[in-house]
């Protein structure tokens, strides 16, 4: 199968480099996938979850928002985090969304409701990579 | 110094000799705290870079991007917010005077007049609030180890400020570490820039495109770059300030010893000069007595 070069980056680390033979993740707009000799786009990615596939294998990731970029089949993500599945703490993730919840539904101000909204997400992700996993 | 008293220059020494202990202790933690804060630098400067560069191709393939964070140059009629980076902890040599004094002068001196000014580490705060500048004191940020966590508190506020048209521009001030020999207090501008301080964009793919559109992607870039400056800022100035301490406690240790030496000649000369007193006063009894 083809593959293509795949580097994700984050503030922190640089989180993956290698080969990959296919990754599909969100972008604002709804998920799409990305296979080897892709078209030249960059795109804007939405705190969810990615589907790694490199060497046959799929592996899920939860990531933050961010951009992608697709170059001569050279694919970048910088991304404001990622993290395995595998290394969630799903614990934390669910305490996160709830807290959230509760607090969306106090309703305070427009940003606080736009930083609620994130939060939600992020921990949304998180989980549903978590459970993406034990399928 | 007018000590002829053994004891006294021996508990001055002791002293002395802690005070030595504790600097070198503070000159240790510092050190060894300043290779970490390096090694975050490099570690997050891949994924700036690249922030900045598709910024950098955003602008040179869509002039028609607007956006209220890249534009002409400061003018006169801005209403600038500014962040000075100070000190929690002192200890530390020049490095929060320094600040201070640059950051009076940066102030001050210019056309437009900030209309609030927030500070990390009280040092700084409140020095700058004795000399009368808008200090924002409901915001106290700690100075610890930098995180992006921080970063983004941060700058979730400056964006909040720039939404509610408090401010329309912001600038930095923090201690920028070029070497452990070389740190200088600098202003940076963070917002609006011009579309040039991206840098260069390189070999550029005219047929790239962007989803799910250039407006949306600079939205995503534009807080993302802000984080990562903020985050550059932070990393530069805790570091500037372990350097600073390193140096100051460096001096510290030195002129302790430098006392130590000269005490520990004084109180020989004390020691001695009792012993010859004592000797003295012996062989003139026994003169006394053989009369």
């Amino acid at each position: 199968m083809n593959t293509f070069k795949l580097k994700i980056r984050t503030p922190e680390r640089s989180a993956y480099e290698g080969d990959a033979e296919e990754i599909i993740f969100s972008t604002p707009e709804g998920r799409i996938g990305i296979m080897a000799n892709h078209m030249p786009i960059i795109t804007a990615v939405a705190e969810n979850t990615v589907e790694l596939k490199c060497d046959g294998v799929m592996r899920t990731a939860a990531i933050g928002q961010g951009i992608c970029k697709v170059f001569r089949n050279e694919v970048e993500f910088d991304v404001s985090s990622m993290e395995w599945a595998d290394e969630i703490d799903e614990v934390r993730a669910k305490e996160a969304y709830e807290r959230a919840a509760i607090r969306m539904k106090e309703q305070a101000d427009r940003l606080e409701h736009v930083r609620n909204q994130a939060s939600m997400a992020r921990a949304l992700a998180r989980l549903k990579a978590v459970n993406v996993q034990h399928l | 110094m007018s000590m002829n008293n053994t004891g006294e220059i021996k508990a001055r020494m002791k002293s002395i000799r802690q005070t030595v202990q504790i600097a070198n202790a503070q000159k240790l933690i510092a050190a060894s705290r300043i290779g970490k804060a390096q090694k975050m630098l490099a570690d997050s400067k891949p994924y700036h870079d690249n922030i900045r560069q598709t910024i950098a191709e955003l602008l040179a393939l869509h002039p028609e991007v607007l956006t209220p964070f890249v534009g002409d140059n400061w003018k006169t009629s801005l209403r600038p917010g500014f962040l000075v980076l100070s000190s929690d902890t002192g200890l530390a040599g020049g490095y929060n005077s320094n600040l201070v004094k640059f950051s009076e002068q940066e102030l001050t001196a210019n056309a437009y007049k900030p209309v609030t000014v927030l500070v990390q580490g009280h040092l700084g705060r409140d020095a700058l609030l004795r000399k009368g500048l808008p200090v924002d004191t409901t915001k106290q940020w700690r100075v610890s180890v930098p995180s992006m966590r921080d970063a983004g508190e941060i700058s979730k506020f400056i964006l909040s400020l720039f939404e509610n048209h408090t401010i329309d521009g912001f600038g930095i001030i923090y201690t920028k570490y070029y070497s452990a020999a070389k740190l200088e207090p600098v202003r940076e501008k963070l917002f609006p820039l011009p579309p040039e301080s991206f840098g260069d964009a390189g070999i550029i793919h005219s047929d790239v495109s962007f989803e799910p559109s250039p407006e949306a992607v600079m939205e995503m870039l534009i807080p993302k770059y802000i984080k990562g400056f903020i985050y550059g800022c932070l990393i530069h100035s805790w570091t500037s300030e372990l350097a600073s301490r390193v140096t100051a406690m460096d001096n510290a240790i030195r002129n302790g010893r430098e006392m130590l030496d000269k005490l520990n000649l004084a109180y020989n000369r004390a020691r001695q000069a009792a012993i010859t007193q004592e000797i003295t006063e012996i062989v003139a009894g026994a003169n006394a007595l053989a009369e």
